[in-house]
């Protein structure tokens, strides 16, 4: 594998929204694999020749390959580059596998890059699990002292933050139980009222989540709104389409682990579809 | 030092020291975890920690029994030296056996935000550092009861705790990097300690073995990091031997952990 890594200069600090940045350049991240299987995937490998003519069989995932020391290596991300300027909301598009997790993980300074450059700059938030440091016999104030504290903010915000939350979940006494009572739905609203009260320069989301009644699906909807446009970029993985077009004015399609189109919304999604469509011929 | 030769990267070391500090700075996060931890572990039972003070109450003072009787020493003599001996060592394993599970356990939280990952090696000591301060009550307890009454050769109990607790962290940090790749360490590491707690004047006192065997014990450092805490304790001093090999072996150690965490600190969200 090879570890030529520049530094990252990652965003902590909180920046004026204007200059947020986010730039890839050639960015690549390989991912190794030591489960038990390798062995048997190793000799699969051995056959590549006969397995390359078989390429395109599989739409899921990067290409798999031998790194040093024989260890299998997933390339997740395949020399990417792009710059994400502040205002921008970009969605990524594609098959399960692209490798759209993997990149947010990257922006958010999870997987440090094992090739090429990433340069953010700003205060990065990423919702990838809104139950993060969710325990099931903590109460909902516990919790959202938990994740006050995750989120890196005072005890004077926390406190703040606890009476928002209250505010807006509607949970009444229930705040006080423990969350493994709680219905999937109020679980849900706990989470998310958390996760859309702190503010942040750049905002990673993996898929939006869509629990609980209507009216709250509303309350949440507006929520969300001003969260969003609080923030000066914003990237969302998503298979819904209406998210998509409704709140993103750029798409990147990703396919095996390469950033294939980088256009508008509606031109990323009528490539996606023509590419689907040839792959179901 | 060539850096690259030990496959560390350039800035690597400089970023591992900034983990570590930036570690220590989040002291509200680890701190708020490490209670949690332990608050969920005891939740709803009406002892709480303190069932982990009686259980240790429990074995020392079976141990105790049996001992005296085995060795033909006297209870008072004995009673005080396997309290410190078995609660420093159930903290000492404790501590490294549950940092082992440090990354691998905290891979939700890792792979969910950027955070220094020193947090999470901070966060399973803490947790022990809390049961260990409800168990070092019995010893005092039983100190008193005998008469072991503190002296001015207590105040060497500070750097002795220092340096044990030096040891104990870089061991830890090894045990939770290497575990994060090779998941076989956990395992190894439980039945190291198992063999190790009969390697170590624990139940025993170095004399009490005698001859060739105490010599080859004492090549243990474990035992010399163990006596320079628990001697003071026991109102004696430590040999010049312990001290050194105490202090030796928590530079070396320190050494390796942070060439190791320098070269695998980027790596580890990739091996969970």
């Amino acid at each position: 594998m090879n570890i030529n890594t520049s530094v990252p200069t990652h965003g902590v600090e909180s920046v004026s929204n204007r200059d947020a940045i986010i730039a890839a350049e050639k960015l690549a991240i390989d991912i190794p694999v030591y489960d038990a299987g390798s062995r048997s995937l190793k000799q699969m490998l051995m056959l590549k020749p006969i397995a390359s003519a078989f390429r395109g069989a599989s739409h899921v995932g990067g290409a798999i390959a031998l790194g040093a020391r024989g260890v299998v290596v997933v390339r997740a991300i395949d020399s990417m580059s792009f710059e994400i300027k502040a205002g921008e909301r970009v969605g990524l598009i594609g098959h399960n596998g692209a490798g759209k997790t993997t990149l947010l993980r990257s922006l958010a300074g999870i997987y440090e890059p094992t090739g090429g450059h990433l340069r953010t700059v700003g205060r990065i938030m990423p919702l990838f699990n809104l139950m993060e440091g969710m325990m099931p016999d903590a109460t909902g104030r516990e919790f959202i002292q938990i994740r006050g504290v995750l989120l890196g903010l005072r005890q004077s915000e926390v406190d703040a933050l606890a009476a928002d939350v209250i505010d807006f979940c509607e949970l009444g006494d229930y705040i006080d139980m423990p969350v493994r009572m709680y219905s999937t739905g109020m679980l849900v609203r706990l989470a998310f009222a958390i996760a859309t009260s702190a503010t942040s320069d750049i905002l990673l989301f993996d898929e939006l989540i869509g629990a609980g009644d209507a009216r709250f699906m509303e309350k949440a909807q507006q929520r969300l709104q001003r969260f969003v446009d609080r923030s000066s970029i914003v990237v969302v993985a998503s298979h819904n389409r209406a998210v998509l077009q409704q709140w993103c004015t750029r798409a990147f399609l990703l396919e095996h682990g390469k950033l294939l189109h980088d256009a508008s919304v509606q031109e990323v999604l009528e490539t996606y579809d023509r590419r689907r469509a040839a792959e179901g011929a | 030092m060539q850096l690259a030769a030990l496959g560390i990267g350039e800035n690597e070391l400089e970023k591992a020291f900034q983990d570590i500090w930036d570690g220590l700075r989040a002291w509200q996060l680890w701190c708020l975890f490490g209670l949690n931890d332990v608050r969920m572990r005891y939740r709803r039972s009406t002892l709480g920690p303190f069932w982990a003070t009686l259980s240790m109450g429990i074995q020392i003072l079976i141990t105790g029994f049996v001992m005296t009787y085995l060795f033909h020493t006297t209870i008072d003599r004995y009673l005080p030296f396997i309290a410190i001996s078995l609660i420093t060592w159930s903290t000492l394993t404790g501590m490294v056996s549950d940092s082992a599970m440090a990354f691998i356990n905290s891979a939700d939280l890792i792979l969910q935000v950027k955070r220094p990952l020193s947090v999470y090696l901070y966060q399973a000591i803490w947790r022990n550092i809390i049961v260990a301060a409800h168990s070092i009550i019995i010893f005092f307890v039983v100190a008193i009861l005998f008469g072991l009454f503190p002296e001015p050769v207590y105040i060497l109990v500070v750097p002795g705790l220092a340096l044990l607790v030096a040891n104990v962290i870089w061991i830890a940090g090894v045990a939770a990097i290497l575990s994060a790749r090779f998941r076989d360490i956990p395992m190894i590491v439980t039945n190291a300690f198992t063999a190790l707690f009969w390697l170590t004047p624990i139940v025993y006192e170095p004399n009490q073995l005698g001859g060739r065997m105490a010599k080859l014990i004492m090549l243990n450092p474990l035992s010399h990091i163990i006596e320079v805490f628990r001697a003071p304790l026991l109102l004696s001093m430590p040999t010049a031997t312990n001290w050194a090999v105490a202090v030796g072996s928590a530079i070396v150690g320190w050494l390796v952990l942070l060439l190791l965490f320098a070269r695998a600190r980027m790596r580890i969200p990739y091996w969970l």
